[in-house]
């Protein structure tokens, strides 16, 4: 279990709160970009199919780059930032803590991603890894 | 009109690579972007002056990189997008545009046109301290919604038919 523990695995890792002012990281594929401004598209704010929640991870157990190499092609994927008391100004989003045996981090955020939240999203959202940068 | 347009150029345009057909008042050009130039050429019958949308109809004709994505294009499962998606789109904006600027000696900025939640597609203006974002749905029978915003707080929200051009939401975004 020791191993494993070091290793970022753990059966039952606590479910934290987790503070407005901690962020949470995001993957952003190349596809949602607009090539006309360079900008990512609010397409990329969704739950996905079997989710209950966008997943992201949380700053305090994960860095911009760990998530990046989490993905399944980097190369493809930028790292979007958001402060998590912003994105609990979205209205009906809902911030939850659900680690994995293996990603502490893993949080997701509740809620219908309808066009006036992902309207909202596009307004808290940094970039913390650029596609240039995930591409090398 | 832009649903009388897309049932009338289904029915014609698929029988050959390239045509041309000269019924009262418009012909048909080549397949690939056929569609697009016709609806244009359509809204723009009778207009004086005729209204520059040349970059409207780039980033109209740029969209259709959507269609080649093909499903699981982002590698979490997202469904791809479809002609019909592109065409509603399409019919739209240009609804919406061409109408709004009839009689207006005024020009609007291309929205972006980027991929939406569930074979969607997003369109989305900022301008002028205002934005305002319409989503259309891959179902033919769902209405699109809609969201604006501006510095002052005001909100537009709601959804719409898109096969009736209501000028209201451009004016708001441009005023």
């Amino acid at each position: 279990m020791a191993a494993n523990v070091a290793n970022g695995i753990g059966p039952n890792w606590p479910v934290e709160d987790i503070p407005d002012e901690d962020r949470l990281y995001m993957w952003a594929h190349r596809n949602y970009i607009d090539p006309k401004t360079g900008d990512f598209g609010p397409g990329m704010f969704r739950i996905r199919s079997g989710e209950d929640g966008m997943s992201t991870a949380w700053s305090k157990y994960s860095t911009a780059e760990q998530l990046h190499r989490r993905a399944k092609k980097p190369q493809d994927n930028a790292i979007i930032v958001m402060r998590v008391g912003e994105v609990r100004a979205i209205p009906n989003q809902v911030v939850r803590h659900k680690p994995l045996p293996d990603h502490q981090a893993h949080s997701e955020i509740e809620g219908e991603k309808d066009t006036e939240a992902r309207a909202k999203y596009l307004e808290i959202y940094q970039i913390a890894i650029p596609l240039l940068e995930a591409a090398q | 009109m832009a649903d009388k347009i897309t049932r009338y150029l289904r029915q014609e345009r698929w029988s050959q690579e390239e045509s041309t057909y000269q019924p009262e008042s418009y012909k048909f050009i080549k397949k690939e972007g056929g569609y697009l130039e016709n609806v244009i050429h359509i809204k723009m019958l009778g207009l004086k002056p005729t209204p520059d949308i040349s970059h409207i109809r780039d980033a109209i004709q740029q969209s259709r990189r959507m269609l080649e994505f093909g499903d699981d294009w982002d590698d979490e499962g997202s469904v791809g997008y479809t002609e019909a998606v592109w065409e509603r789109s399409s019919a739209f904006l240009l609804n919406y545009i061409v109408d709004f600027l009839k009689g207006r000696s005024i020009s609007i900025e291309a929205p972006s046109i980027t991929p939406g939640p569930d074979g969607s597609f997003d369109i989305y203006w900022r301008l002028n301290g205002r934005k305002l974002l319409v989503n259309i749905p891959a179902d033919e029978n769902a209405s699109a919604t809609f969201y604006g915003d501006n510095r002052d707080g005001d909100v537009v929200k709601g959804s719409l038919n898109t096969a009736t051009g209501k000028q209201w939401l451009l004016t708001w975004l441009t005023e």
